[in-house]
């Protein structure tokens, strides 16, 4: 289903009917938790973020016009969210660093460790400790290019339009975040290491 | 006999599919026989792959449906209401629990709207009637006035002359003033 089912599914979520609300949620939500994870880094805070991005997108059914894609209307209140959100804990640097080292340390970014071997699970570990590490160290207009092209597939023109930036700028910062990205996992990029299911 | 490398722009363009047909087409000749590009071209992939593997893992975390639940309740949240839409709730609460809260500075508030209309609606009044000192041009004037009907005072005694202005009469004062000086203050009589 493309953006004219979208549409005709605001439409009846604002005329009330909960299903076809529903539906958009179950269609977006765990790419619009693609992207909000990639910017705050958290799987709460992430989770946090979808969770008010959707209540934002009820209240403001009646105000969605229906120009620009329904994703892109909520991927741009995701995007501003995450970005809210990482600035508020950008305050608390401290406690927010514990709380990443013991989600690590509890394996709560691999769920799938219990039920493959060891030697996978640690290679998978060690190489999503390093992913989120290359991430981290990218700023974070850098990191939110990123992740829209890499998890949501999104064009150089989309990108612009929910960044609000020109095509030329969000080029020239999806290169320079691949470029970082790659040589921060040079190791991991040869091929040499297969962690893929 | 040097090779004429895919440049780094083209090189991500063309993996995110934002080349023109021509151009890809170009660039995949190039790749055909360029194992250094070929090299470059799958470190994006295996990127992208890392990328996505790793979302998808954390994704698979989040219980959904309990979200939708609390986003349901977030949106039957009723949204801040705007000042009047507070003030009319807090009235029709206190009126129902404790009508004092609304009746003491509602009167209040009564009495100093009356203050105010009877100030702004009173019949105006010379400004002399007032007790208001004239401009500087003005006791000139009234000073002449009163040098033709009568002459001046002989002590510093406030009340000065009648003075006959045609419709209305009334009376002249020359006040002292602490440095010797003098100034003349007007009063008319109503009628």
């Amino acid at each position: 289903m493309g953006p004219d089912a979208d549409v005709e599914l605001v439409a009846r979520a604002r005329a009330g009917d909960r299903a076809a609300f529903r539906m958009l949620f179950d269609r977006y939500n765990r790419r619009a938790f693609g992207v909000a994870f990639g910017v705050v880094k958290n799987q709460q805070d992430a989770a946090d973020v979808v969770q008010e991005a959707f209540i934002k997108v009820h209240r403001h059914l009646d105000g969605f016009q229906g120009n620009s894609s329904f994703y892109t209307w909520l991927y741009r209140i995701v995007m501003n969210l995450s970005i809210d959100q990482l600035r508020r804990k950008k305050k608390v640097t401290e406690f927010d660093e514990t709380v990443r080292k013991d989600d690590l340390a509890d394996g709560a970014t691999l769920p799938q460790g219990a039920h493959e071997n060891p030697s996978k699970a640690i290679a998978r570990k060690e190489l999503t400790d390093q992913l989120h590490a290359a991430l981290t160290e990218l700023p974070e207009y850098h990191r939110a290019v990123i992740v829209l092209r890499e998890v949501e597939g999104l064009s150089y023109e989309e990108m612009a339009k929910i960044l609000k930036v020109p095509k030329g700028t969000i080029m020239s910062r999806l290169f320079h975040a691949r470029r970082k990205m790659q040589e921060r996992l040079v190791g991991y990029l040869d091929g040499d290491l297969k962690v893929t299911e | 006999m040097s090779i004429e490398h895919v440049q780094e722009d083209a090189l991500n363009m063309h993996f995110d599919g934002e080349l023109a047909p021509a151009e890809a087409a170009s660039v995949e000749r190039h790749l055909a026989t360029c194992g250094e590009c070929s090299k470059r071209l799958n470190s994006m992939q295996r990127l992208h792959e890392m990328i996505t593997m790793s979302a998808a893992q954390v994704a698979s975390e989040v219980d959904f449906d309990a979200m939708f639940g609390r986003v349901e309740q977030g949106t039957k949240v009723a949204p801040v209401p705007r000042l009047i839409e507070r003030i009319g709730l807090w009235v029709t609460e206190s009126l129902q629990h404790n009508p004092m809260r609304v009746w003491a500075p509602a009167g209040g508030l009564a009495l100093a709207a009356a203050a105010a209309v009877i100030f702004v609606l009173r019949p105006s009044e010379p400004m002399a009637k007032r007790g208001v000192v004239p401009d500087e041009r003005e006791p000139k004037r009234e000073k002449m006035m009163v040098a033709e009907n009568d002459p001046a005072p002989e002590s510093n005694a406030s009340e000065v002359v009648q003075v006959d202005f045609g419709s209305n009469t009334g009376t002249v004062f020359e006040i002292a003033l602490a440095d010797g000086a003098s100034t003349p203050v007007v009063w008319i009589n109503e009628d």
